[in-house]
């Protein structure tokens, strides 16, 4: 896996693998989509489980939208049904036909099935009735009209108020199944591939490294892809610029432009555990002194020695070559210094106090030219 | 008392020796230009036990009388001897010695037929320079003074030594900083990617330690960055471990250097005939 911007880079890497079948390149184009892909893509379905949860909710809604309307149609309907039939009753008591001598006995409105909330019809005026009957259930027919009246409007404008509420429900359940499925398109095919290396330019890591790092660790959640090398691509040769990009988690730094050979040997042998490749190339068994260099925290200062916190013990008169930019001049490569005491803290760590050797004129002034001007601590 | 012996022939660094003992009845100082006189004077019957040893006396022929030396002077006893370099470097290709090595060893014998080896020696040294001066570390070297010795130091360490090796209080000064030790290995094995070393200090996998050595020409201030890529205990010496070092973020000059380095040694080790 590479991120990095700098198209010179991406194809010099391109370059170096091509045909080897034991290297795969995967290129990203930003931090977040090679995290996507690193991570199997679940960033994608995770955007799809979200809109897919919102539209569950918007149907949700729309159903009940739906059935308040259809439970408001229907008390409509029955109310205006059984105005319907009042209505009708009171002209056949009004406008009574002229063969209808001896009226007879009308069939009574059908009671409607009463709607909820809605009084149920009265029984109906009888034509034997006297006329001052008939006239009483006139009144009482037009009375239950004007109510009924009354209710069927309400229950209109509820009916109404339902219906527009469904729509503004249907419309935002469809936004919504719109938006998830356009998540869901969005998905591509299931990629849970396994990188050996991640390949990233040092801009990108800035300007905290350690922060990144632990961004990184928190992103990644695709098990296998736990354990991807990191290796950085700078163009900062000098060894402070270098080593602020070293950690335990970046196993690597390389220097724009990449040297070919190195580049390829060094990305194989961090990504191949099992087959490391032959580095045979001008190998030599030599026998040669080196120095390895340790650093420290200086602790105090004395015109005769300097006491320093490790976690290793060192051996009483042992002689150690050392530098400290606080007291050496410019371009003075080290001073020697031997071992008084090592002793064990009580909060773990060692204190060792070196003796200076080799002090001369210069390092004396220099030593107390610090002490001198030291900070107060 | 505290008898000093001074084995240089540094007249001005003698001088300011003899300055600074100057009415301090606590001191007695002898200066010797030779390590052959330091060692009359430390072992008188030295080389008469060796010319003894290498040749047996001969019978005395019958009637002659023995020759009689004059008695050999009491040793010195020096308590604390300062020693030039020169005078291990001059002594080198000797019969004395041909390594600091041997000569540590050499003069031990010396010290030990004058009674006592564990006499504490501070080298004199007219050169600062750590990686020269610590050629000639060996055993007993309890310091290294750089000339001019700087009468502070010398008197410092004069009080060390007579009042039986206790350390001066020193008022220490609190203070923030790094300080660098380089600790000394040798490399074994040595490509363009990596190198082989055998320390003595055991270094966690996956640690970043900055590496400089004579042969590239590297120097604590140009030096390569490397990561431990392999830690094993070394089977040839005991509490020693064999650690693979891959370097990290080479300059392409230095990477230049190694190829051209490593191809020069192996050309040279073809012709040679080690390499096939």
């Amino acid at each position: 896996m590479v991120i990095e911007p700098d198209e010179l880079v991406t194809s010099a890497l391109e370059k170096i693998f091509r045909g080897d079948e034991e290297v795969k390149i995967t290129f990203a184009d930003d931090f977040e989509s090679a995290m996507e892909i690193l991570n199997g893509n679940p960033v994608f379905k995770d955007v799809y489980g979200k809109n897919k949860a919102v539209y569950d909710v918007a149907k949700e809604e729309l159903l009940e939208a739906t059935r308040n309307e259809v439970s408001a149609k229907t008390a409509w309907n029955n109310a205006a049904e059984l105005l319907e039939k009042y209505q009708s009753n009171l002209e056949t008591i009004s406008n009574p036909t002229k063969d209808e001598k001896k009226p007879e006995k009308p069939v009574p409105a059908a009671p409607p099935a009463p709607a909820e909330g809605i009084a149920a019809a009265k029984p109906e005026a009888k034509p034997e009735e006297p006329i001052k009957e008939i006239e009483e259930q006139k009144q009482s027919l037009v009375k239950e009209i004007a109510r009924l009246v009354v209710e069927v409007k309400s229950l209109k404008e509820t009916l109404l108020a339902a219906t527009k509420l469904k729509a503004e429900k249907e419309k935002t359940a469809q936004e919504k199944l719109d938006i998830a499925e356009e998540a869901k398109a969005k998905i591509p095919p299931a990629n849970e591939e396994i990188y050996s290396v991640l390949i990233i330019s040092s801009t990108l890591l800035l300007p905290n490294v350690t922060k990144w790092v632990e961004n990184f660790e928190k992103i990644l959640t695709f098990e296998p892809n736990k354990a991807t090398k990191i290796i950085v691509l700078g163009f900062e040769s000098d060894e402070k610029s270098v080593k602020k990009y070293l950690n335990q988690r970046i196993s690597d730094y390389m220097i724009k432009p990449v040297d070919e050979l190195l580049a390829r040997q060094n990305i194989k042998f961090l990504a191949l555990t099992d087959k490391k490749p032959k580095r045979e190339v001008y190998s030599l068994q030599i026998k040669e002194p080196v120095d390895l260099v340790y650093e420290y925290e200086l602790e105090s200062i004395s015109e005769y020695s300097f006491l320093i916190n490790s976690s290793n013990k060192f051996e009483v008169n042992e002689f150690r070559a050392f530098n400290c930019d606080l007291f050496l001049r410019k371009g003075q490569k080290s001073v020697l210094a031997k071992c008084l005491t090592s002793v064990e803290k009580t909060g773990g760590g060692f204190s060792s106090e070196f003796w200076f050797i080799g002090m001369d004129t210069h390092l004396s002034f220099q030593i107390k030219n610090v002490i001198k001007n030291a900070p107060k601590l | 008392m505290l008898k000093i012996l001074v084995i240089d022939e540094d007249a001005i660094s003698n001088r300011k020796f003899e300055e600074i003992i100057k009415g301090k009845p606590q001191f007695t100082m002898t200066i010797v230009s030779s390590v052959e006189k330091a060692t009359e004077l430390i072992a008188p019957n030295f080389n008469n036990d060796k010319k003894t040893k290498a040749t047996p006396a001969a019978p005395s022929s019958a009637g002659a009388a023995p020759k009689q030396e004059a008695p050999p002077a009491p040793p010195l006893g020096p308590e604390l001897i300062f020693v030039d370099v020169s005078k291990i470097t001059k002594t080198i290709d000797s019969a004395l010695a041909n390594t600091p090595e041997q000569w540590y060893a050499n003069f031990r014998e010396i010290l030990k037929a004058g009674g006592n080896e564990n006499v504490p020696i501070i080298l004199l040294s007219l050169s600062s320079d750590p990686i020269f001066i610590r050629g000639y570390l060996g055993p007993g070297v309890q310091d290294v003074f750089v000339k001019p010795v700087l009468s502070t130091v010398l008197e410092a360490a004069l009080n060390y030594y007579s009042s039986g090796q206790k350390a001066q209080p020193r008022k220490m000064t609190p203070i923030k900083g790094v300080v660098e030790m380089y600790s000394q290995a040798v490399a074994k094995e040595i490509s363009e990617f990596e190198m082989k070393i055998a320390t003595s200090k055991e270094v966690i996998l996956g640690e970043f330690k900055p590496i400089y050595g004579d042969f590239f020409k590297w120097s604590p201030e140009r030096r390569v960055i490397a990561r431990c890529t392999e830690c094993t205990d070394d089977e040839e010496i005991k509490g020693s471990f064999i650690e693979t070092f891959t370097f990290v973020g080479v300059p392409p000059l230095i990477t230049k250097e190694i190829r051209v380095w490593l191809k020069s040694q192996y050309v040279a080790q073809k012709k040679s005939g080690e390499k096939e």
